[in-house]
């Protein structure tokens, strides 16, 4: 942290903050805007995008990197990264099918996965927090141990369901809309609630924007931290629970550009790399903008080597349009 | 994540197994003598092996293999793991010549290192087998996509034809993995080209005309990119098929199981399955299931990796007794249908029998290696 | 011992006394054997060099750091303090150097951080918290309006606003203050002096941390002189000279002890 004397000498230093405050603002009002222009660019040029059976195609593949992304967004938002969840998205569907084989009831092998990745993050924090390694180089060891678990227990191979009954989340309910998509939205709905409303949420913004100053202010800042990777594995296992029940089979090849989407999205959405701003709403919009781009382009069969250079120029774009604009405006 | 405990696990119980057997060093010896050119206890033939990756199954069990294979001959083994990692490789040779094995199998994942791989050999003068990826000036052993591709189609497409099916209401999915290169997706390039030929009303293109960044072919073709994985895969076919009508008939085929099941997943969620011919290439557990019990599952290409041990070790024989093999030997590699599955594989997806010959590699029966295995049809005795 | 030599402004037992504390980091001596106390409504100040350790002392009394031998008594009574949590259970509340407000937050947020104002399905009641966050700043800066916007955009003077808004709030009974002038304009600076009378007034303890002499001889009672980690004396204000508390800070000794020709050299 600068001192004071630093920070607030002149009117220069304080109107590159206030421009810092709306460039988020109007990252999030910018990135929806954007999204219109995507809807509005494939409705136009494709005649398979605009219809219910490819909204409902959009919202199955983004579901389980939007569960993902919830998770990230809370890692994000509290000052940290979250590289593991790489390795435990396919180490929760790996596990999920084992047990599930293992002729475990589904909710319970569910549960069970979701714990394995709950661990995962508690180590995730301790070592952030405890050991006091840099988050990215933490969850970037996780990730490498995590992925090499799913690897072992699968033997490398897809285990395929042998109940597909445990594929109960990818079952579709009104509407012919999955269950899993259900879950997402009410996941969303609850995290949204917290972070806004509840004194956890305050608190979770409170120690992204100034770590230091809430271990003084007499936060718990490393239980709150570890909490918080264990959210977020959490849900990272979840996501690879949602893959299984989507693929009805366990593969430890699912999930490896979960870290960089999510983290993709959760920027996209307007929150800080250095901590302390962004949210459920944004982070929503970031991952509809993403997996509409690659709908939009897979329907428009643009090759897989565009579709990837595609994706990086526009969120490239998308980035750091929304922060030209506010210099601009602000 | 290098698992190194557990494949030390697996060497150890391999050699117990071996014991069990009665495959005791007496008896090895024996079986040499009937056919080896430097044949003594005191002389073996010493072998050196780098394999790919030891991580996955497939790699793994490939490595097995070979060491198995080797040993059930007397052949003094070791082996290297390469880690896909072109500084490894190119140290792992350096390594090995250093042993002055009698012949290298070498297992090298990065093309673009053959020439550095080659000067390495050729200077310590040690003869070479290259698995797989082709090494300029050595021996080459490899399974050939081109013509699994076109099997496939010609086990699909009489079935399609069959039911009525033409380019007027059929599509053809093809899921490649374009990282892979060019020789791996053979199998899918030539597979939608051999189908074209063989199914009125679909559009023909030459196999080159099919490339990496191809997306449609005509009306009848096309093409995503499933990165060989399941859930790439799943998702790509699930976006193509929003382009297709409801009621249009489908082939669907791949570079591999895990990107057939993806995309037969994708499929059977939209509700598609019985307007749907799939055949998958890999002969893996989860693929012969869908084989032996789902009726659109027709075809299923397979290419024995686990036991390309036992043919190496007889090429290796080969070279060592002065052979000259073809350019290219041909890995075992087989078509297989819910009519003859059972007589390859067993129910748990144990391969029990491999198949016979093609005339160019018969040059292996005359190693006697083969025989031992006592598992290639045609050669049990 | 020193601390018998310290004169006592009142009887009774003191608000704070911190008695013979020591610190170190990695074989540094920091604070080595320092004792200070302070009464209610009395400002202590304490000065000395970068470096001198008041700032490792008063982070001990804050919670921030854990002393390694010594003692804290509140009112009388021994306490044990291991966290900030701990401090400010005992009244005693801490103004960073930095004033610790996290940017990101709007002033109601940042008054309220840790001790947040909650319905019983613990969600916040923001409504509660801006009536009373508005009442308390309003009473420290009536000038202060934008309690809404992330604090990052208001001026040194009203973040320092918000810090001691909080702390007093709170029924701090001492309040520690780090270099509470530094970020100040001259006229932020004379309000903050009208500040600290009046909660002397209210009875509240304040130990001050400062380089700026003058601003100390303002508002203290009593001044501790601290170097290398070591306290040189403790000093009514009123019976010594700014010349004789520098003498203090840079020979490192009591007016008393110091010859003629040591403070001769400091003009």
């Amino acid at each position: 942290m600068s001192s004071p004397a630093e920070t607030f000498s002149g009117p220069r230093d304080s109107e590159s903050v206030k421009s810092r405050w709306h460039s988020t603002r109007a990252q999030f009002f910018g990135i929806g805007a954007f999204y219109i222009a995507v809807v509005v660019f494939f409705t136009l040029t494709s005649d398979y995008f605009f219809s219910y059976s490819n909204a409902l195609n959009i919202l199955t593949n983004v579901t389980v990197i939007g569960i993902v992304a919830l998770g990230q967004t809370l890692a994000i938002v509290s000052g940290g990264f979250d590289l593991s969840v790489s390795g435990v998205v396919p180490l929760g569907a790996v596990t999920f099918v084992i047990f599930s084989n293992a002729e475990m009831a589904t909710p319970a092998a569910m549960l069970f996965a979701m714990l394995v990745g709950a661990a995962v993050g508690v180590f995730n924090g301790l070592i952030v927090t405890k050991v006091g390694i840099n988050p990215l180089i933490a969850t970037l060891g996780t990730l490498s141990i995590t992925a090499g678990l799913a690897y072992a227990l699968s033997n490398g191979v897809t285990i395929p369901m042998k109940n597909i009954d445990a594929g109960v989340l990818a079952e579709r309910t009104w509407g012919r809309v999955p269950y899993y998509v259900v879950t997402l939205i009410g996941l969303s709905l609850i995290m949204w609630f917290a972070m806004r409303f509840t004194v956890i949420g305050r608190r979770i913004y409170a120690i992204g924007g100034n770590r230091e100053a809430s271990r003084l202010a007499g936060l718990r800042v490393d239980e709150i931290t570890i909490a918080i990777y264990a959210t977020c594995a959490g849900l990272a296992a979840f996501a690879g629970v949602v893959v299984s029940s989507q693929l009805l089979a366990g593969s430890a090849t699912v999930g490896a550009d979960a870290a960089l989407t999510s983290i993709a999205s959760v920027i996209l959405g307007g929150a800080a790399l250095f901590g302390g701003v962004g949210g459920v709403g944004g982070t929503l919009l970031g991952v509809l903008v993403l997996g509409t781009i690659a709908n939009g382009m897979a329907l428009l069969m643009v090759p897989a080597f565009y579709q990837q250079i595609a994706t990086g120029v526009i969120l490239l774009l998308a980035v750091g349009f929304g922060r030209l604009r506010a210099v601009i405006s602000g | 994540m290098k698992n190194q405990g557990k494949q030390s696990i697996t060497r150890r119980e391999m050699l117990t197994r071996l014991t069990a057997l009665g495959f005791t060093v007496p008896a090895a010896t024996a079986l040499i003598a009937a056919n080896g050119r430097r044949a003594s206890a005191a002389d073996p033939i010493r072998i050196s092996f780098a394999n790919v990756f030891e991580k996955g199954e497939l790699f793994v069990q490939l490595g097995n293999g070979i060491e198995n294979a080797a040993k059930l001959m007397g052949y003094e083994f070791r082996r290297y793991n390469n880690e896909f990692d072109s500084e490894k490789t190119l140290a792992n040779a350096r390594l090995m010549v250093q042993d002055r094995p009698d012949i290298i199998l070498e297992y090298n994942g990065v093309e673009g290192i053959g020439q550095a791989l080659r000067r390495i050999f050729d200077d310590a003068g040690i003869p070479f087998i290259a698995i797989n990826v082709p090494i300029p000036g050595g021996h080459w052993f490899n399974l050939v996509n081109k013509e699994i591709g076109t099997d496939t189609a010609n086990v699909v497409v009489p079935i399609a034809n069959a039911n009525g099916w033409t380019g007027n209401d059929t599509t053809a999915i093809i899921i490649q993995a374009s990282a892979a290169g060019v020789e791996v997706n053979d199998c899918v390039r030539y597979f939608y080209v051999t189908a074209a030929e063989t199914m009125e009303g679909m559009t023909k293109v030459k196999p080159d005309e099919i490339t990496a960044t191809t997306t449609t072919i005509g009306d009848t073709g096309i093409q995503v990119d499933g990165a060989g994985a399941l859930e790439e895969s799943y998702t790509a076919v699930k976006n193509a098929l929003q382009t297709l009508p409801a009621d249009r008939h489908i082939l669907l085929y791949s570079v591999n199981d895990d990107s057939t099941l993806g995309g037969w997943r994708a499929i059977t969620e939209a509700g598609r399955q019985d307007n749907t011919i799939v055949a998958g290439l890999g002969g893996s557990v989860a693929a012969l299931g869908e084989l032996r019990n789902n009726p659109q599952w027709v075809a299923e290409g397979s290419v024995f990796a686990t036991h390309w041990g036992q043919y190496l070790i007889a090429m290796a024989t080969a070279v060592l007794n002065g052979v000259e093999p073809p350019p290219l030997t041909k890995c075992p590699q087989l078509i297989l249908t819910p009519d003859n599955v059972d007589k390859y594989y067993d129910a748990e997806g144990k391969v029990q029998l491999l198949p016979p010959l093609v005339p160019e590699n018969e040059y292996l029966r005359d190693t006697g290696v083969l025989q031992q295995f006592n598992n290639v049809e045609g050669l049990i005795g | 011992m020193r601390a018998s030599r310290d004169p006592e402004v009142t009887s009774g037992p003191p608000l704070v006394e911190m008695r013979d504390i020591h610190k170190s980091f990695g074989g540094i001596h920091a604070v080595e054997g320092v004792s200070i106390s302070v009464m209610a409504g009395e400002v202590v100040g304490i000065v000395g060099h970068n470096g001198a350790g008041k700032s490792t002392l008063i982070k001990i009394l804050s919670g921030a750091y854990q002393m390694d031998d010594g003692a804290i008594h509140v009112n009388g009574n021994r306490v044990s303090i291991g966290n900030p949590r701990d401090a400010k259970r005992h009244g005693i509340e801490t103004i960073y150097q930095d004033l610790a407000l996290h940017d990101n937050l709007d002033a109601v947020a940042n008054f309220f951080i840790g001790r947040e104002i909650h319905t019983r399905y613990g969600t916040l009641d923001n409504a509660a918290m801006e009536r009373a966050a508005r009442e308390v700043i309003n009473r420290i800066n009536p000038s202060f309006v934008s309690l809404r916007d992330p604090v990052l955009s208001l001026s040194g003077g009203q973040r320092q606003s918000i810090a001691i808004a909080r702390a007093v709030y709170f029924n701090a009974r001492l309040l520690i203050m780090d270099e509470p002038t530094a970020a100040l304009g001259q006229r932020e600076t004379r309000a903050f002096k009208e500040l600290v009378l009046r909660l002397k007034s209210e009875g509240i303890g304040m130990l001050v941390i400062s380089h700026d002499i003058h601003d100390v001889f303002d508002m203290s009672d009593r001044i501790t002189v601290m170097a290398n980690g070591r306290q040189v004396g403790t000093r009514r204000t009123a019976d010594v000279t700014k010349d004789q508390v520098l003498g203090m800070i840079i020979l490192g000794k009591l007016p008393e002890e110091g010859t003629e020709e040591d403070f001769a050299q400091l003009h």
